[in-house]
């Protein structure tokens, strides 16, 4: 069975894990550069030591309203595509979604790094609509202190899909420039 | 083939390739497309197959050529729309461009792929002389079915053999093409199709390196170690005064690192210049033509891309030159010139920038020419050709669809190709101009930057946000401060514009552009607050001053619809308020940066200028791409990061329309020449103020009284060995208040038929004011009237009048029977009364009327030797006066001269129809009063028209 090493973090109250072979390090706040014009769910830009490193705002894409940048926020660093085809332990479909500039995600809360075993995941909720089911892998009940200075209790662990997000952030900019498009055409 | 060729065939091949792999996707989307053919598509894979045709037929690669010429011709047949697009047509295409790849990647010395199917094949899908309603029904004969689904109709199966025949690989490379059709469309929406194209572009890049050149690097990389070493130590020992000497060392090895890695990257011109000899013999023997290519700076270094770049486009400007440019051997001698013509390929540095100069001495291009084939072609309406000055014309030859040769030939006349060369050095950074004279030869001279990896550039914020601008394309900065940011920026309808010196400049907002939120950092409380002024008429605290602000803030709201819309608001001079008003404190300021984008200028409204810095270019993430607004990203020194504005695409996002604007500007005659005036404050050491236009004047001396010498009871001084009678302003003015200083004295000399100078005790200021003159409140003889500047009346000299006064009483009345007299036609009293000032300067007897049909009435009743006359004027205009006038035989020889505010060639042009001889801008004023001063002399004079 495979094990599973997952990044953990919060958005709002719930618990999100990140296989730990897409990220390249986690960033306490960083100065970040807002892109005016850019679609809802990119922040803006940091310089991760002289690359300019693109950063999603998590919470966006899975639904929620923005989040405004504060001190429990942090930025996880994605790899690019050359450094995860150099990965050997776990497969990766489409290594070339991740580009040649790094990506990350604005998240809160970093916690631990969690081991599972795969087959300990469970599909994902069943209200989520198509599209969002997609950026699951699926959820891991765990009963125990995942979190510092949480009680014992039953989380609900919300696997994420590296791949399904970045597309989506792909798709969601390809949209905006549609829309922009569309919108010059008529005037 | 020698080896210099092949070298030339390789670089060739690698780029042909390049250029197909893209074509392929414009192909597919004119299918999809179908009857509606997108302009940009089929010019795109125009130019690529045009491209291709050029080269190989250059280094005679026939079949290639054949091939490309036959898929070029078709690809033009469908831009003119007489051959649809339809899945048959496209799938011929597709397969040429497969046949041509492969045509491409065989070994140069292979025995070449028979073409003829193909070309058949082609033929027959689109026959030469055919019309489309002939070419259809065949289409539709050949495949009953849907031809997009159902690629296997017999005709295309005939040709997919055909092309079989030729080509082992084909089974292989055709599936591929027959499926993207399918496939290319879903893989956009899922975003692969960035990564994939991405992965097209990753042939592997070698450049040789001197060892020397390495090993001078390596002595630096290790210097950069050992530096860091040091760093290491001094850090844990907590030496600071170590650590600094290190920071300096630290600071020479990354300048010396830095120049030496760009010093790798750049290589001599040389490369590309020396196939041009070639390019240019090749061509000029196929025509007839003796050509003599003199190369010139061919050691002069560029960035390595930019050399790999600049070969195709200079490429196509050789073949133009020899093919457009020189003429005919018999027709050169005709003309008397040198029976071999010249062309002159020029590399040379230039404020840190490369440019490139192609120089032929052939026949030149002709304007008219090129209007005249722009219009046949439907680019231009003969109306705007009209308008249209010499440059402008020439700039129609990059339009995309323009030829002015009379032939399509092999060698060039397809109209693509300047286009081409004109987008490819904008991708580049750089510039294009062209310049020419008929019968002397045409010159085309491209800038380009040194390198593309660093640039210079310009970092602005704009609500804290930091940008940067490429400094190639600014022209200069503006600083805008206190009540200026709300005073100079007018509104034209949607546009805001700027009058920087007496021209129109679009002003675009970056805050608005960016829709970034504008806020304002209240004076008092430091807060950051919403900023809701909207634009320059808003005046917050504008009525009586009231010190609560938040009273302020709901009084104005109602304040602003009131002043925004009457005119009368414009003229209002401005009021001193309270320290309260933010709009007077310097904090309260932003910068215009003046861009230039081609031939047009726009004002890029910023908060704040940071710095100029030499930035490491660094490519945009794709999903910003999508933003158009941004060209890349860069990482500034205090490690923040910035992105890096697309100046050509922030003007489409401003939809600054320049033509429009201008048109505009004509209909509401509003102008700058009756906005801002500068004027000279000074006083007499008395109370009142005194004002005189700057432009009436010379030059402003302070002189010592000791140098003041008394001849015959009057004062002279000497400037520059030239003796100056001294004119007092109270006495010309008849006034008694004056205190001089003992020491020194102010000496004002006008522009005078000869030299005179007015006497001032202080010179206080020079301000702009708003030409609304008011000639009634005070009027006495010597002073044109009075205006309010700061809160103080300031009187205006009429500067000829005050200096005659005082010579008359010196020289008696010259007055004599050779006195010339003028019609002065002018609505605005300063105006009037500045040309009145001068002619009777100029000894001229001066009649002012203020409109035509008064001009009219004086022209019956008096007798005059010259006309000047404002070209808008309510009840009878300008244009309307000298039609009638004209009318009536006794005046067809009147001198008559118009003047403007408004500066355009049309306005010229309508004048002259008008009847006028002469026609100045007011904008020009030194140009409009010498002109002035011509006319007294000479009234007869035909007057130079100045609209070229």
């Amino acid at each position: 069975m495979a094990m599973l090493q997952l990044v953990t973090f919060q958005l709002g109250k719930a618990h999100y894990g990140l296989d730990i072979h897409f990220i390249k390090e986690v960033n306490p706040q960083p100065a970040m550069t807002a892109v005016p014009l850019s679609s809802d769910e990119i922040c803006g830009l940091v310089n991760i030591r002289g690359q300019v490193a693109l950063v999603v705002d998590m919470a966006v894409v899975m639904g929620f309203p923005p989040v405004k940048q504060s001190v429990t926020h942090q930025v996880i660093i994605l790899k690019v595509a050359s450094e995860l085809r150099a990965i050997r332990e776990i497969d990766i479909e489409r290594p070339e979604l991740f580009g040649d500039k790094p990506m990350g995600f604005l998240v809160n809360n970093v916690g631990d790094v969690l081991t599972l075993d795969s087959s300990e995941l469970e599909p994902p909720p069943p209200h989520l609509n198509k599209e969002q089911i997609n950026l699951y892998r699926g959820v891991a009940r765990l009963e125990r202190q995942v979190l510092q200075g949480t009680r014992l209790e039953q989380i609900v662990l919300q696997v994420l899909n590296p791949e399904a997000i970045v597309q989506w952030c792909h798709r969601a900019s390809n949209t905006l420039a549609e829309t922009a498009k569309k919108k010059a055409m008529t005037l | 083939m020698d080896p210099e060729l092949e070298e030339i065939r390789e670089e060739f091949v690698a780029e042909a390739l390049e250029q197909l792999a893209t074509v392929e996707d414009d192909v597919l989307a004119l299918e999809r497309g179908g009857d509606a053919v997108d302009p940009d598509v089929v010019n795109h894979l125009f130019r690529a197959i045009h491209t291709i045709k050029g080269g190989a037929g250059f280094l005679t690669m026939e079949e290639v050529t054949k091939l490309s010429h036959e898929l070029e011709n078709i690809v033009d047949r469908i831009r003119s729309h007489q051959v649809i697009p339809t899945g048959e047509v496209c799938e011929v295409l597709l397969h040429g461009l497969d046949l041509l790849r492969q045509l491409l990647s065989q070994p140069a010395n292979d025995t070449p792929f028979d073409v003829k199917p193909m070309l058949e094949a082609l033929a027959t899908v689109c026959p030469a002389a055919d019309t489309p309603a002939a070419v259809l029904p065949a289409a539709e004969k050949a495949a009953p079915k849907d031809t997009a689904a159902e690629p296997d109709s017999p005709e295309q199966q005939a040709t997919a053999e055909d092309a079989q025949k030729t080509a082992e690989q084909r089974p292989v490379k055709q599936p591929q093409t027959a499926q993207i059709p399918i496939t290319a469309p879903v893989d956009k929406t899922n975003g692969a199709a960035p990564a994939a194209a991405g992965m097209d572009h990753t042939a592997p890049q070698r450049l040789r390196v001197s060892v020397t050149q390495l090993d001078n690097l390596m002595n630096l990389v290790s210097e950069l170690v050992l530096v860091r070493n040091q760093n290491t130590q001094a850090t844990d020992a907590k030496d600071l005064s170590k650590l600094l000497a290190i920071g300096q060392r630290l600071n020479m090895v990354t300048s010396d690192l830095q120049t030496s890695i760009m010093q790798m990257r750049l290589q001599p011109v040389r490369s590309v210049f020396s196939r041009f000899t070639r390019v240019a013999r090749d061509l000029a023997r196929q025509l007839g033509k003796e050509v003599d290519l003199q190369l010139i700076g061919s050691e002069v270094e560029l960035d390595k891309n930019l050399i790999e770049a600049i070969g195709n486009p200079l490429t196509h400007l050789i073949r133009n030159a020899v093919d457009h440019g020189i003429e005919d051997p018999d027709k050169r001698e005709a003309s008397g010139k040198r029976r071999c013509g010249t062309i002159w390929l020029r590399a040379m540095h230039q404020a840190g920038q490369v440019k490139i100069q192609i120089q032929d001495d052939g026949k030149g291009i002709d304007a008219e020419t090129i209007k005249q084939v722009a219009i046949g072609k439907g680019i231009l309406t003969a109306h705007q050709a009209e308008n249209m000055t010499e440059a402008e014309a020439y700039g129609l030859v990059f339009r995309p669809g323009f030829s002015s040769a009379e032939q399509v030939t092999n060698v060039s006349g397809r109209g693509v190709g300047m286009d081409v060369v004109k987008s490819t050095f904008q991708r580049l950074g750089g510039v294009v101009d062209i310049s020419s004279c008929i019968s002397i030869g045409t010159t085309i001279t491209i800038t380009l930057p040194l390198t593309l990896a660093i640039v210079a550039t310009l970092i602005v914020e704009v609500e804290q946000c930091c940008f940067a601008l490429s400094q190639s394309s600014v022209a200069e900065v503006v600083w805008l401060h206190s009540a200026d940011c709300y005073q100079k920026i007018e509104q034209v309808n949607d546009q805001e514009v700027f009058w920087l010196r007496d021209r129109f400049l679009p002003i675009v907002r970056l805050s608005k552009v960016l829709k970034v939120d504008k806020t304002f950092i209240h004076p008092d409380t430091g807060q950051v607050l919403p900023d809701r002024r909207q634009q320059r008429g808003d005046r917050r605290l504008r009525g009586p001053r009231v010190d609560q602000p938040e009273v302020h803030a709901k009084s104005v709201d109602r304040q602003d619809s009131v002043d925004r819309g009457g005119p009368g608001d414009r003229r209002g001079t401005p009021e001193r308020r309270g320290p309260v008003d933010r709009r007077q404190s310097l904090a309260n300021s932003f910068f215009i940066v003046v861009l230039k984008l081609g031939s047009e200028r726009f004002g890029l409204l910023v908060d704040r200028i940071i710095d100029t810095e030499e930035i490491v270019v660094k490519a945009l993430h794709q999903q910003l791409e999508l933003c158009q607004a941004y060209s890349g990203t860069t990482i500034l020194g205090d490690g923040r990061v910035a992105l890096i504005l697309d100046i050509p695409a922030i003007a489409k996002l401003a939809k600054i329309d320049h033509t429009n604007l201008e048109r505009e500007l004509l209909n509401q005659g509003m102008n700058s020449a009756e906005r801002n005036h500068p004027v000279l404050l000074f006083d007499l050491g008395g109370p009142e103020l005194f004002a005189v236009p700057l432009f009436l004047l010379e030059r402003v001396e302070r002189v010592a009284t000791s140098e003041i010498q008394m001849v015959d009871g009057r004062e002279y001084i000497t400037l520059d060995d030239v003796v100056l009678p001294l004119v007092r302003t109270e006495q010309a003015l008849s006034m008694s208040q004056s205190s001089y200083s003992s020491d020194e004295i102010f000496v004002i000399v006008p522009r005078y038929h000869h030299p005179i100078g007015l006497v001032a005790a202080n010179i206080l200021d020079t301000v702009e004011i708003e030409s609304t003159l008011d000639s009634t409140t005070i009027s006495r003889p010597g002073i044109m009237g009075s205006a309010l500047i700061a809160g103080k009346l300031a009187l205006f000299i009429d500067i000829f009048a005050a200096i005659q006064t005082v010579e008359n009483s010196w020289f008696g009345n010259t007055n004599n029977g050779t006195q010339k007299r003028a019609l002065v036609l002018e609505d605005s009293v300063f105006y009037a009364s500045l040309i009145r000032s001068y002619l009777r300067g100029a000894g001229t007897e001066v009649v002012w009327q203020q409109n035509g049909e008064e001009g009219l009435v004086a022209l019956d009743n008096e007798a005059f030797d010259f006309v000047i006359s404002d070209l808008e004027m309510p009840v009878m205009n300008g244009f309307q006066f000298a039609q009638s006038v004209r009318k009536n035989d006794k005046f067809r020889e009147l001198p008559m001269l118009a003047i403007s505010s408004i500066e355009h060639t049309s306005v010229a042009k309508r004048a002259r129809q008008a009847g006028f001889n002469g026609f100045y801008s007011k904008l020009d004023r030194n140009g409009m009063l010498s002109a002035l001063g011509e006319m007294i002399a000479q009234p007869k004079v035909s007057m130079v028209w100045e609209d070229s």
